[in-house]
């Protein structure tokens, strides 16, 4: 496990240590250690059945680990995890929301929960507001009606109830369309930026993700496999230059000893964080290394999990 | 726990099947205490009735039952003890249990439990605030029922609030609303829960009918154990006398034994017969008894419940 507090200094609030869960003989979880720090956004990648959700599960208490540990804001005990969890909002899968209420009855349980006094005197208001529901404060239909992405909205105003410290959501973007993708995002980035709430986020739609995630961390078949900042990352999947020469060990050799980050898959070197192709031609026809094919890829956040998955 | 109170009062304030049944109660009780009280006004006229047997045969003949006690204590089971419970909640408690269902239901199909852990409430105080709420809606179903039968039946001249009437709505709120409520509770916090459960009781309307099926189980008991007891096995039959369905049919024939002193022949080829148990000098052992087994099952059902849901993975 990389660390991050190289990236993110700070408390940690979250910390899973060794934690697995078992589901009648299926391991969902084996033995995933992982720390989230105060003010990141974190993308958590993994495919369908990777464990995502389980560990999301795990991480709000819905669900006991089957062995291992999780500290919440410091919590010692069982106890004190579930007293904390207070400062915790999650919405897994979908928003948990009481279909025959409105959306400000929705709201006011939220409310009664988190013993917000007098919600009604412009606290439920700003938190539609801020998710861009002005007009569900007096709307008279129950949250049954709603469109996909008006619960989906809904439920992070009630996440919002209570001013929690960490939001965990788990596939937030699901089945909705571009407009309310992009809606999702920004409202992510705001509560991030300007009210400093610390977010993880599943998603498969890796492409949005590299869009506001900070760090990212890749789980698969129930393992943790990668915590990475999205600024290594961005050098990881940065502009990558493929060439095959004449002599590949040769020419990687002189490349390394250039300070390229450069690594020999099959037949072809893999030259990563190129900013100009034209310094790595130079270096390799200064040393008189045939060129016999060059060319420059765009990587992505999905070429980096397949291979960071594929590769493990 | 005093926020998950309110939170769940005021959801019950929102929740329409609660007050659609909580209204057809009412409307049953009026029904039946304007048969009651006809029934009496008739009787005036034919029969030297006493005002409680007016009630109580008013009464259950609108319930659709039959009362013809015997002294064998087995056949009293049989005889009085299922149909009183399971005909008895057929038609009363039935509806307070689909409150209950559509209730605690909604927060498993909706996964609005989720919220009230994330808000820092404990599954001890989720589970316990559940259940008061249960027990709240089962009271208030079969007391808005007594309630209005025996102000309408007052109407036609039936005595108001006798010690019978209290007697039997008393049985009929301790019994069985609270009893039973909190032993529907586990099946339905089991039934609604992800695990090995749901594949016997798929969903919350299943715990429904694994409740009466379990009613009938612990009747049944009774009467393998009874019959033991026939035997003059006297700790056999002591320990009988603690069993929750032996509880349940007694109480329902204490309504009579306490009340009815010097009668027997109710007319109408209708017999009550006293059981020794609970006539003159009997009657605080026995409440004594019925209260302790009960105390002990509610904290059992309770633990259970509790234990049942502390460990569980919620949806």
């Amino acid at each position: 496990m990389s660390d991050l507090t190289k990236f993110f200094p700070g408390d940690v609030i979250v910390s899973a240590k060794h934690l697995s869960k078992q589901y009648r003989g299926c391991l969902a979880l084996n033995d995933v250690t992982l720390n989230i720090k105060k003010g990141q956004l974190i993308g958590l990648v993994g495919k369908n059945g990777a464990g995502k959700t389980t560990l999301i599960r795990l991480l709000t208490g819905v669900a006991r680990p089957t062995t291992g540990h999780i500290s919440v804001f410091g919590s010692k005990t069982q106890k004190e995890m579930e007293a904390n969890l207070s400062r915790v909002a999650a919405m897994i899968e979908q928003p948990a929301l009481y279909e025959n209420m409105t959306a400000t009855e929705n709201l006011m349980t939220a409310c009664i929960l988190n013993g917000v006094e007098d919600p009604m005197k412009g606290y439920i208001s700003d938190k539609f507001n801020f998710v861009g529901l002005p007009d569900s404060y007096l709307d008279k239909r129950p949250v049954k009606n709603y469109s996909l992405g008006m619960r989906q909205r809904v439920g992070i105003a009630m996440a919002m109830i209570g001013d929690p410290e960490l939001m965990i959501l788990d596939e937030p973007t699901n089945g909705l369309d571009p407009e309310g993708i992009r809606q999702i995002r920004e409202l992510l980035l705001k509560l991030n930026k300007e009210k400093g709430v610390t977010i993880i986020v599943s998603s498969h739609i890796l492409s949005e993700l590299s869009k506001f995630a900070s760090s990212y961390i890749f789980i698969d078949k129930g393992r943790f496999i990668e915590e990475i900042s999205a600024v290594e990352l961005e050098s990881k999947v940065g502009k990558v230059l493929i060439v095959k020469t004449g002599d590949n060990a040769k020419a990687q050799e002189i490349l390394l000893a250039a300070n390229f980050d450069s690594e020999i898959v099959k037949d072809s070197i893999y030259i990563h964080n190129i900013k100009e192709p034209a310094e790595v031609l130079n270096v390799l026809s200064k040393n008189a290394i045939t060129l016999l094919g060059l060319k420059e890829e765009e990587n992505s956040l999905e070429d980096y999990f397949v291979d960071v998955v594929g590769g493990k | 726990m005093k926020r998950l109170l309110k939170l769940y009062f005021y959801r019950l304030l929102h929740e329409k099947a609660f007050w659609i049944i909580f209204g057809i109660l009412g409307l049953a009780g009026i029904v039946t205490g304007w048969v009651v009280g006809s029934a009496y006004v008739r009787s005036l006229d034919s029969h030297s009735y006493s005002l409680f047997d007016t009630y109580g045969l008013g009464y259950y003949t609108v319930m659709g039952l039959s009362f013809n006690f015997s002294a064998s204590s087995l056949a009293t089971i049989v005889n009085g003890g299922i149909p009183a419970i399971v005909g008895a909640y057929l038609q009363l408690g039935f509806w307070g249990l689909i409150v209950i269902t559509l209730f605690v239901g909604r927060e498993w199909k909706e996964k609005t439990f989720r919220n009230q852990i994330l808000a820092g409430q404990s599954r001890l105080s989720i589970y316990l605030s559940s259940l008061i709420v249960c027990l709240v809606i089962a009271v208030a179903n079969l007391l808005v029922f007594e309630a209005l039968m025996l102000v309408t039946g007052s109407l036609f001249g039936t005595p108001f609030f006798t010690a019978n009437e209290l007697s039997h709505t008393a049985n009929l709120v301790g019994k069985f609303a609270i009893s039973i409520t909190l032993l529907f509770l586990i099946y339905l916090m089991m039934a609604c829960a992800a695990t090995s459960w749901s594949y016997i009781i798929p969903n919350s309307w299943g715990a429904l009918g694994l409740f009466y099926a379990s009613c009938l189980a612990l009747l049944i008991s009774v009467i393998v154990v009874d019959d033991f007891a026939q035997s003059h096995l006297l700790p056999l039959y002591l320990l009988e006398n603690f069993l929750p369905g032996y509880q349940a049919a007694k109480l329902m024939v204490f309504d009579y034994d306490t009340a009815v002193t010097s009668y027997v022949d109710v007319g109408g080829g209708q017999y009550v017969y006293y059981q020794a148990v609970s006539t003159a000098g009997h009657a605080v052992p026995f409440i004594l008894t019925t209260i302790f087994s009960n105390l002990f099952y509610a904290a059992g059902m309770t633990f259970l419940g509790c234990l049942s849901f502390i460990k569980r993975d919620l949806k």
